[in-house]
């Protein structure tokens, strides 16, 4: 059983990172985050139940350990600006999308809860029944989070009125005081 | 923190979010005001980009290392 559930774990392996660092601001703290998650896994690998999704099974014990041991580790350190040094490059294959340093600010002052919904259910690719199980709240929970969150980012990445939207793209990243990156 | 600056808390909705409180998990109170079909779609392209970007990352060492440990003390067992 291990070698085929070793190659499961090590195939989520970027996923965890990528979930880590949206919860905890950091790469260095989510390269922690994810190296508990691992060991924690490892061990209670009989508790998988195969057939259902390791996804969900490690997010779940990812955030859990997150929000038992890392939250208050989180705000400590919260060096956003450094947090993901050096990556800020120009991401091939997506239309237009904010400077990621910006977005990654703005995503950090999020309410742990609301930034934990937002990036399961548009980002990490899994559904909203799963995004509820994994949090352990309602569907409606999950939902009302994601719909806050982007509220929020909203009024932090924009500006006062729809108005000030010109009708490009380049206008819009004006009235963002942000960069928009078409690349 | 950006959270509670002069940037936010346009609409009707201010629950002091930025502490966590308990508010912020009713599942009943008012949804957030509509948001500018643009800018939510900006705000979801950057998201995916974000999340690519680490997806896309090279996997540091320690991992491997880690599971090969793992899989060590396993076999000793």
């Amino acid at each position: 059983m291990s070698a085929a559930f070793r190659d499961l774990l090590v195939a989520e392996l970027p996923n965890l990172r990528a979930f880590a660092a949206s919860l905890s601001g950091s790469m260095q703290l989510a390269d922690d985050l994810v190296q508990d998650t691992a060991v924690k896994a490892w061990s209670n690998q009989d508790k998988f139940q195969p057939g259902t999704s390791i996804r969900a099974w490690l997010f779940t014990i990812l955030r859990n350990t997150y929000f038992s041991l890392y939250r208050k580790r989180g705000r400590e350190v919260q060096d956003v600006d450094g947090a993901y040094s050096g990556r800020i490059a120009v991401i091939g294959g997506q239309e237009s999308h904010l400077d990621l340093a910006d977005f990654r600010k703005a995503l950090a002052s999020l309410p742990d809860e609301q930034r934990e919904a937002l990036v399961m259910i548009g980002a990490s690719g899994l559904s909203y029944e799963e995004a509820a199980e994994i949090s352990g709240v309602p569907v409606g929970t999950v939902k009302s989070r994601v719909n806050r969150a982007r509220a929020k980012l909203a009024a932090l990445l924009a500006i006062e009125s729809p108005d000030d939207f010109g009708p490009s793209k380049d206008a819009a990243g004006v009235a963002l005081g942000a960069h928009v990156r078409s690349d | 923190m950006a959270a509670t600056g002069d940037a936010g808390e346009a609409g009707p909705r201010n629950e002091g979010a930025a502490t966590g409180s308990p508010v912020e998990d009713g599942a009943t109170d008012r949804e957030p005001a509509p948001i500018d079909p643009r800018l939510d779609r900006l705000i979801g392209q950057s998201l995916e980009a974000h999340y690519e970007d680490i997806l896309s990352a090279p996997l540091p060492d320690r991992f491997l290392v880690l599971l090969a440990q793992l899989e060590a003390s396993e076999q000793k067992a």
